[in-house]
């Protein structure tokens, strides 16, 4: 199987995925991706900040960009 | 004498009072060893059984899948469980029984179970006990998976599987065997297995724990308790072996 990389970003910080995970192909990737992306939006914007941006890169086993993912949090009170 | 079903004597001995007569008795139970791979399903959901296993070596797990696929493991058992227990009074499983690692098994027919327990009702007491507590260990999952953050849901789950490996002598140091998954630690806490990692990548870049090549190794169990607010009352270990 195929192996994929998941970079998450959050704010300013990039964590890099140096393990990877292997997956039957594109489509579970990104099904992956987006999956998490909910996951980890759900966890952190909670925690802090009216203004959140998270994403998640996905590279292929030749750690070529397969797929970009972007999530924005913005509060705005009145 | 080191025999087979001694660690399962542990075990129990860990829950509870074990008798001698109660040790005597589960000495003189029949049993039939099967190896398993990992993955080959010890029971299937669905299936009417007429025996419990209790796992020898190896670790398996219970799962249950949506109709989408998604899988979800609900627990883990390690030597001396015996994770279908509830099979002698509801013998229709509603879960797969795994192996998650390739471990061996002992196959208890019901009909012999039930006949030690007639001629020892004391031992009934004790295996009561012992589904009491797995009933206990879903509670406190139960308010993991709702209420708790990735990285202390993940820190329960290595902080009790710690406890309970302990009570059966599988510690070594402070590490253990731990040959699990990516996609099962992630079936295991409800999580994509991106969230997973990125889980476990947290507690190993702060110093918690150590894990790789199927090796857990906690390398600081106060702050992973706290993270965890892993508090080892709900196993109820007899003579507080809980800890390190």
């Amino acid at each position: 199987m195929p192996v994929f990389y998941f970079d998450v970003q959050d704010g300013d910080s990039l964590t890099l995925d140096q393990v990877g995970t292997e997956l039957i192909d594109h489509n579970v990737a990104r099904q992956e991706a987006t999956r998490a992306l909910s996951e980890i939006a759900a966890e952190e914007i909670p925690r802090d900040g009216p203004r959140r941006e998270f994403g998640i890169i996905v590279r292929d086993d030749q750690r070529s960009v397969v797929l970009e993912l972007r999530l924005t949090f913005h509060a705005q009170s009145y | 004498m080191n025999q087979p079903l001694d660690v399962l004597l542990t075990k129990l001995a860990s829950i509870g009072r074990l008798l001698p007569e109660y040790e005597a008795a589960i000495h003189r139970l029949p049993f039939r060893v099967v190896e398993l791979d990992r993955g080959k399903p010890a029971a299937m959901e669905g299936e009417v059984v007429n025996h419990c296993c209790v796992v020898l070596t190896g670790l398996l797990h219970r799962q249950k899948h949506m109709l989408d696929g998604n899988r979800q493991i609900l627990s883990f058992h390690p030597p001396g469980d015996i994770p279908d227990l509830q099979s002698l009074h509801l013998r229709k499983v509603d879960y797969t029984l795994a192996a998650n690692t390739p471990s061996v098994i002992g196959l208890l027919r019901h009909a012999d179970m039930h006949a030690m327990l007639r001629d020892h009702p004391g031992l009934t007491g004790l295996f009561w006990r012992d589904t009491l507590v797995d009933s206990a260990r879903f509670l406190t999952w139960m308010m993991m998976i709702g209420q708790a953050s990735a990285e202390a849901r993940m820190a329960h789950l290595f902080c009790e599987m710690y406890v309970r490996l302990e009570a059966v002598g599988l510690i070594d140091g402070r590490a253990f065997n731990f040959k699990a998954t990516q996609a099962d630690l992630a079936a295991a806490m409800g999580m994509s297995i991106v969230h997973a990692n990125r889980t476990l990548q947290e507690l190993r870049s702060t110093g918690l724990l150590a894990f790789s090549n199927g090796v857990v190794e906690i390398l600081d169990w106060q702050r992973l308790c706290e993270l965890a607010q892993f508090d080892s009352a709900y196993l109820h270990l007899s003579d507080d072996q809980a800890g390190t």
